[in-house]
């Protein structure tokens, strides 16, 4: 238990004592000793803080180690099939006479040198990202970044007869204004192009606070991606989970690196055939 | 004799186009056809089945596709019951030297080996010419 002494200090003391009852068990006195445990509460409290930073750390090299083996990984693949495919090509066209058919070669040549490069591109450009974790995030108004964003989408909403609905919990939200761009014209570029061919996209922006962490949810009805299946790689780099010629599968990657940089997370919820929410979750407002 | 059968199962034209021009530089008593991704695959094997057609002799298999990869493909191939398919031999080809798909190839007892792009021609000629 803790007291404070007469000089005002505030102690911590183990208590031992005896109560003496009378016949009707009524307290006729009590005696014992405080024992002065201050110092050990004291150290007690210094090594449950240690070890609550050891966690917080040890978490957070977990992840930045397991996002450089997806790293690793992803480099592995995505940078050696273009590379392969070059040394391939060059080899058929060494050894191939027929003229018609090397100029065949040579078009797949440029056509993986370019998959080459933006792989390339893409890489840096995330490893760039992860380096500047929390850096320059100011206060961003939703609404008008929204509208910004759609404005950038506006010939394929057109084309596609999409509607985007909107409901703000909150306006401003603390964040890198370029990422917030990027990852809203992400998921709701996303959710438009895998719109279920069958029914009118209709895309619903949310902005809500849980406890003190801003959330903004972009829900759609658009085809969904079965998570039993996909789930864990979701957001890896050039995974694409539809048949459509249009998808690099780097989209995800880049709105999970960015949230990270940010100190945020997003999450998906899908059900194939009926639509998938993302759900960007920001740092809490007492620690932005 | 039929031709023998090889299925490419690789979600890059470009990779179809090159292998396939390979593949027939080095052998001539197989037909190769190729597939995008692992579920057609898995589709189209189950039709055979039901109908008793020739099944490939060879698969040669991508891990990294869209839709079924590679993994899931072979989890769900495992499933096929025509018991004809034991016999298919199944490659990986993937430009992956990561050491995780190297040891994850390992627990399929069906794989026969672990190729890593860009496959070499006299790699591929010896490996087919031990099929027949």
């Amino acid at each position: 238990m803790q007291l404070i002494n007469k000089l005002g200090e505030e102690l911590w003391v183990r208590t031992i004592g005896k109560v003496k009852l009378d016949s009707r068990g009524e307290v006729l006195k009590a005696y014992g000793v405080f024992q002065d445990i201050t110092a050990q509460k004291e150290k007690e409290i210094a090594l449950e803080e240690a070890n609550e930073n050891l966690h917080r750390l040890t978490s957070k090299l977990t992840e930045q180690n397991r996002s450089l083996n997806d790293f690793a990984h992803i480099s592995s693949h995505n940078l050696r099939a273009p590379v392969a495919n070059l040394m391939m090509l060059n080899d058929l066209y060494a050894e191939s006479k027929d003229q018609k058919f090397k100029e065949e070669i040579f078009e797949m040549v440029l056509t993986s040198t370019n998959d080459l490069k933006n792989t390339l591109d893409h890489l840096l450009e995330s490893l760039v990202i992860q380096s500047k974790s929390g850096l320059d995030k100011i206060n961003c108004n939703l609404p008008k970044v929204l509208r910004s964003v759609l404005t950038n989408l506006s010939e394929i909403i057109k084309h596609t007869d999409a509607e985007v609905e909107r409901e703000w919990g909150f306006d401003q939200i603390h964040a890198q204004p370029i990422y917030l761009d990027s990852i809203l014209l992400n998921l709701i570029g996303n959710a438009i192009k895998y719109k279920d061919p069958n029914r009118q996209p209709i895309i619903k922006v949310r902005s809500f606070m849980v406890n003190d962490s801003p959330h903004v949810t972009v829900q759609d009805n658009g085809l969904g991606i079965d998570l039993k299946r996909h789930g864990s790689k979701v957001f890896g780099l050039h995974k694409t989970f539809h048949k459509n010629s249009d998808a690099k599968g780097v989209g995800l990657y880049m709105v999970k690196a960015q949230m990270e940089a940010m100190g945020g997370s997003v999450s998906l919820e899908s059900t194939p055939g009926e639509g998938s929410i993302f759900t960007l979750v920001f740092k809490p407002i007492s620690e932005a | 004799m039929r031709k023998r059968i090889a299925y490419l199962i690789d979600d890059d034209p470009i990779y179809q186009f090159t292998f396939k021009a390979m593949f027939n530089m080095v052998e001539e008593d197989y037909e190769l056809i190729s597939f995008s991704d692992g579920e057609q695959v898995y589709v189209h094997c189950q039709q055979l089945s039901l109908e008793n057609e020739a099944i490939p002799d060879v698969i040669f298999l991508d891990l990294n596709m869209p839709v079924m990869d590679g993994w899931d493909f072979l989890d769900d191939f495992l499933l096929l019951t025509d018991t004809r398919f034991t016999d298919t031999q199944v490659y990986i080809v993937s430009s992956s030297m990561h050491q995780e798909d190297l040891n994850r190839a390992k627990d399929y007892s069906i794989v026969k080996d672990y190729l890593i792009n860009p496959v070499a021609k006299v790699d591929l000629a010896n490996l087919l010419s031990g099929h027949k």
